[in-house]
């Protein structure tokens, strides 16, 4: 069915008279301003988020080989240290390419969050092993309460993430619905 | 484009944009930038002054497109930023004046207001004519991009107010078009 307001609109916006190449100079400009798209703030937090992962990469790294740690301690380590490497080099990632996305952002609450749990597994194996020692509790708890944090912080992220997903989708369906019902109409 | 598409779409597009990809503001852009052109350059007198404030607002909605909760709403937000940055630079004494005017309250109930108007080069060029805050709930109404609600919201007036305005800015264009003058210098 025709619809005349929807072509009314169309005409409208059809006698608009441009001057080229003002068009031009503004489209050239826009595409200046709108890249990058970092923003300085964001950039600053993921360079000291950088810095800040890295560095603890090194010291757990540099303390393993120092105190030769061996065992269940080692590899709650080694989990933490990759981790910290894999959540860098998705910072990394994100600042070359000069973007905040969203992927990155519950990339690495889920690899922090899996490490934090591993960790949490490990301390909690060790207490086993001295349950009289006070250490042993007080690493438990700290590291149960890092665990937690973590946890919180991927939930939130996958939630707003699947959300997101869920809508694309069902948006791409209504598209396409709207696609075929228009492609009816002009048969 | 069909309305309903084109709205689909923004949502789709901002959605994308939210989670991370930085093409679908290029989208967003082309989408929307014909109908926010025409609707800035009936609030400006030059053509340049109208793709400055286009630029602008792009800009103003790429900042803060991220606290923008719900999609849908892109619409109403573009306009909503665009019409700031407009009012910032034109400092129209008109755009604060809400209200002043003689502007009773007039329910237009018929049925098809838009059957009334049908020759679109007629109707751009009356566009010109009208005062500017009739002009710009004119505008809006025949892009038809937002709801008398959404309107009421971005011109800060209430709804009974943007149904009036509308009234009286079709009976202006009426008058235009019956005296044939469309081609006269437009009213600013």
């Amino acid at each position: 069915m025709p619809n005349p307001a929807a072509d009314l609109r169309e005409r409208l916006l059809d006698l608009q008279a441009i001057s080229p190449a003002m068009r031009d100079s503004y489209r050239q400009d826009l595409d200046a301003m709108l890249r990058p798209a970092l923003k300085p703030r964001s950039a600053l937090i993921g360079t000291v988020l950088l810095v800040l992962l890295m560095g603890c990469a090194i010291l757990i790294v540099r303390a393993d080989l120092v105190y030769h740690v061996r065992g269940l301690m080692l590899a709650g380590h080694v989990a933490l240290a990759v981790a910290f490497v894999a959540a860098s080099g998705l910072i990394l990632r994100d600042l070359r390419k000069l973007k905040h996305s969203q992927k990155s952002v519950a990339s690495i609450s889920g690899i922090l969050t899996l490490a934090a749990g591993v960790l949490t597994v490990v301390a909690l194996l060790i207490g086993l092993r001295s349950p009289s020692d006070p250490k042993s509790l007080f690493g438990a708890f700290y590291v149960f309460v890092f665990y937690f944090a973590c946890a919180i912080w991927s939930i939130e992220n996958r939630i707003a993430s699947a959300e997101l997903a869920s809508r694309e989708q069902s948006l791409r369906i209504e598209y396409r619905l709207a696609d075929l019902a228009e492609r009816l109409e002009k048969r | 484009m069909p309305q309903d598409k084109q709205l689909i779409e923004s949502e789709l597009l901002v959605v994308r944009w939210k989670r991370g990809d930085r093409d679908a503001f290029d989208g967003l852009v082309k989408l929307w930038e014909r109908s926010l052109f025409y609707y800035l350059r009936r609030l400006v007198n030059s053509e340049a002054d109208a793709w400055e404030l286009l630029q602008e607002t792009w800009l103003k909605v790429l900042k803060s497109l991220r606290s923008l909760r719900d999609p849908r709403a892109f619409p109403a937000f573009l306009y909503r930023t665009a019409r700031n940055a407009a009012i910032a630079r034109l400092r129209r004494p008109e755009f604060f004046e809400l209200n002043a005017e003689a502007e009773q309250i007039c329910d237009d109930r018929r049925p098809d207001p838009i059957a009334d108007f049908h020759d679109a080069e007629q109707i751009h060029h009356a566009l010109g004519q009208l005062p500017l805050l009739q002009r710009e709930a004119l505008t809006l109404f025949f892009l038809r991009e937002l709801s008398l609600e959404e309107m009421a919201v971005l011109l800060g007036v209430p709804t009974g107010t943007v149904k009036s305005r509308l009234h009286y800015a079709k009976q202006a264009m009426r008058e235009i078009l019956c005296q044939g003058d469309t081609h006269a210098k437009p009213r600013r």
